[in-house]
């Protein structure tokens, strides 16, 4: 069995009196789309840094690829970061600067024009590879900086809001990047929008207050094997929802209810069940999503507040 | 730390420095005043044989300098400069060097430290305190960034003196009666080395102190800081009366300091002179060392 990708125990870092992060656990499988999820101050980007191997824990244990904690000599090239709010060298043509980075990689000068061509090709910033990085708009630095992490084959890319300030192309667009890189690249992507990493992650971690407070797949986080939920035409009463789902405790108001499945119903038996259900008493469906989402899971899980919320994979 | 890396490093701050609009401002500034300086040196060499020329009621020459070189070989100047430094055989070697290199070797030796001041201070902070690092520091490791962001800013500064003294060249060439313009060049070239050897002491000073903070402007400020600190230090550890109290101590302390070393650059033998690069050398090694001492240990 492959070891995780990344693998953080008792992991803790203070600033002055300003614990960022206090026994940080977390694991993430080889090959994942990881979301890392949390508030402002949560201890994301500290978390990061340690990872990369640019800020150092006070104390805990970081394990990257099953090969201990990061060294430039050991990692470089297979470990890569996306830093929150780092600016990227100003005066440089960006092809000139992808190609320093390839080669700081320990790629030959050949392969490094490949690669960062292929790349800046990939982020759709191929016609401005030679302008200067401080004749690019937000979103065009923000790219350069997302290509940046993707330059050659990294078995371990983190990436901190990689879609901060881009305009809604540009976020389905970088989706699709991240989602052609799963599975071969093991991919740790932080950000405060949940429904974009409800789109591309398969594993997701909660922090908080520099803990991590809930882990696991995604379906799981998000109750996928458990809930459906359900968006209607028209609002629906609780005592027309109690008559359509007798036995479920579908809870919800309005358009949106979320119907539990049966212990042991599979997903598609479910849905059959309560679709069949709903029109048997007029109501109709206009949407059907398997799991709370993980807005709700993360809604739940502040409210609830504290450990045990703990839910690991296998 | 690797070779390569420092050399890639050291490339691409070269790269960057030579289209930054701040280092090519400083660099330009930096011109401007060697051309200057050296047109003062020609309007004064001018002046200077006009009122000689007379005193003696002959005419003067159409450009200047031609009289002012005969001057200058005068066994009394000899002397008189002899007295004045201390040492009569510098001062008759200094005698030898063409007036315009003369000149454009005493302007570098005074100016270089400001110069690495203002172009080098932030190499380090500035790159910490915008992030830029981070996109690096996973990529090698801190030594192979900091020693070749040095190298980068040292290869700059060769670029600003040779520049400097360029200027120089052209202007004496164009202005200067009897130009002796391989002389000039040669000794331009030993002297521009020397003031490089000086300023990377400085550059070893600035770029250690630029590793113990995140801020451009901070690390800007320590630069500066250090060369008015390193200024009167020393003054003081020069001062009569603090030779006379403790003159071992003084003198170690004052050995210390970049400036101490300054004259030995001028010196005509080799031994003293080699003697006076080393040390700088190793002062600047030594305070880039220390710095980095303390960005290993920090966060990035």
């Amino acid at each position: 069995m492959a070891p995780p990708a990344l693998r953080l125990r008792g992991v803790r870092k203070a600033y002055g009196r300003r614990v960022a992060l206090d026994g940080l656990d977390l694991t993430v499988p080889a090959g994942a789309l990881c979301g890392l999820i949390g508030p402002n101050g949560a201890g994301k980007t500290t978390a990061f840094g340690i990872i990369g191997g640019v800020v150092r824990p006070d104390a805990g244990e970081v394990d990257l690829l099953g090969e201990g904690p990061f060294t430039p000599v050991r990692h470089r090239g297979r470990v890569t970061l996306l830093p929150q709010d780092a600016a990227l060298p100003a005066a440089v043509p960006l092809r000139s600067m992808m190609r320093f980075y390839a080669q700081l990689q320990g790629m030959t000068a050949g392969a490094a024009t490949r690669a960062a061509d292929a790349v800046l090709d990939e982020v759709g910033l191929a016609d401005r590879a030679g302008s200067r990085v401080d004749q690019l708009s937000h979103g065009m630095k923000r790219r350069a900086a997302v290509a940046q992490a993707l330059l050659g084959a990294p078995a371990l890319v983190l990436l901190d809001e990689p879609t901060a300030g881009l305009d809604p192309d540009l976020v389905v667009r970088m989706r699709n990047l991240l989602r052609s890189r799963r599975g071969s690249t093991t991919l740790v992507v932080s950000s405060h929008v949940l429904l974009e990493l409800e789109a591309i992650c398969d594993h997701v971690v909660f922090l908080e207050s520099g803990r991590c407070v809930r882990e696991g797949p995604l379906a799981e986080i998000a109750g996928a094997a458990r809930v459906l939920r359900v968006v209607f035409s028209a609002p629906v009463a609780p005592e027309a929802a109690a008559r359509a789902f007798p036995g479920r405790a579908a809870s919800g108001e309005g358009t949106c209810w979320s119907v539990p499945l049966h212990p042991g119903e599979s997903a598609p038996a479910g849905l059959r069940s309560v679709l069949e259900a709903a029109w048997a008493i007029g109501l109709e469906p206009t949407e059907v999503r398997s799991g709370e989402g993980l807005e709700a899971a993360w809604l739940a899980g502040r409210i609830s507040g504290s450990p045990p919320l703990m839910s690991r994979g296998p | 730390m690797t070779l390569r890396d420092v050399l890639l490093v050291a490339r691409f701050s070269l790269e960057e420095g030579l289209r930054s609009r701040r280092s090519l401002v400083l660099l330009a500034l930096y011109l401007v005043g060697s051309v200057a300086g050296t047109s003062i040196l020609v309007e004064v060499i001018d002046q200077m044989e006009s009122q000689a020329a007379q005193a003696l009621a002959v005419s003067s020459a159409g450009k200047p300098g031609a009289m002012a070189g005969r001057l200058l070989q005068a066994e009394a100047v000899a002397e008189v400069l002899g007295g004045l430094l201390g040492d009569r055989a510098l001062a008759a070697s200094l005698l030898d060097v063409p007036p315009v290199a003369l000149f454009y070797g005493w302007l570098a030796l005074l100016f270089v430290p400001l110069l690495v001041a203002l172009t080098a201070a932030d190499a380090i902070a500035g790159e910490l305190g915008s992030g830029a690092a981070r996109f690096v520091l996973f990529r090698t490791d801190r030594a192979s960034w900091v020693v070749g962001r040095a190298a980068g800013h040292a290869l700059l500064l060769a670029a600003g003196l040779g520049l400097g003294a360029a200027g120089a060249f052209v202007t004496g060439a164009a202005a200067l009666a009897d130009f002796d313009a391989a002389g000039t060049a040669w000794w331009l070239l030993r002297l521009t080395g020397r003031a490089w050897a000086y300023g990377l002491c400085w550059l070893g000073v600035v770029v250690g102190l630029s590793q113990l903070v995140r801020s451009g402007w901070k690390a800007g400020g320590l630069a500066l800081g250090a060369l008015t600190a390193a200024g009167i230090a020393r003054a003081l550890l020069s001062h009569p009366k603090v030779v006379e109290a403790a003159p071992v101590a003084a003198e170690s302390a004052r050995l210390l300091l970049p400036g101490a070393h300054r004259l030995g650059l001028w010196q005509p033998a080799a031994l003293p002179r080699w003697t006076a690069i080393v040390v700088l050398l190793s002062i600047g090694t030594a305070a880039l060392a220390a710095g980095h001492a303390v960005l290993s240990r920090r966060d990035a």
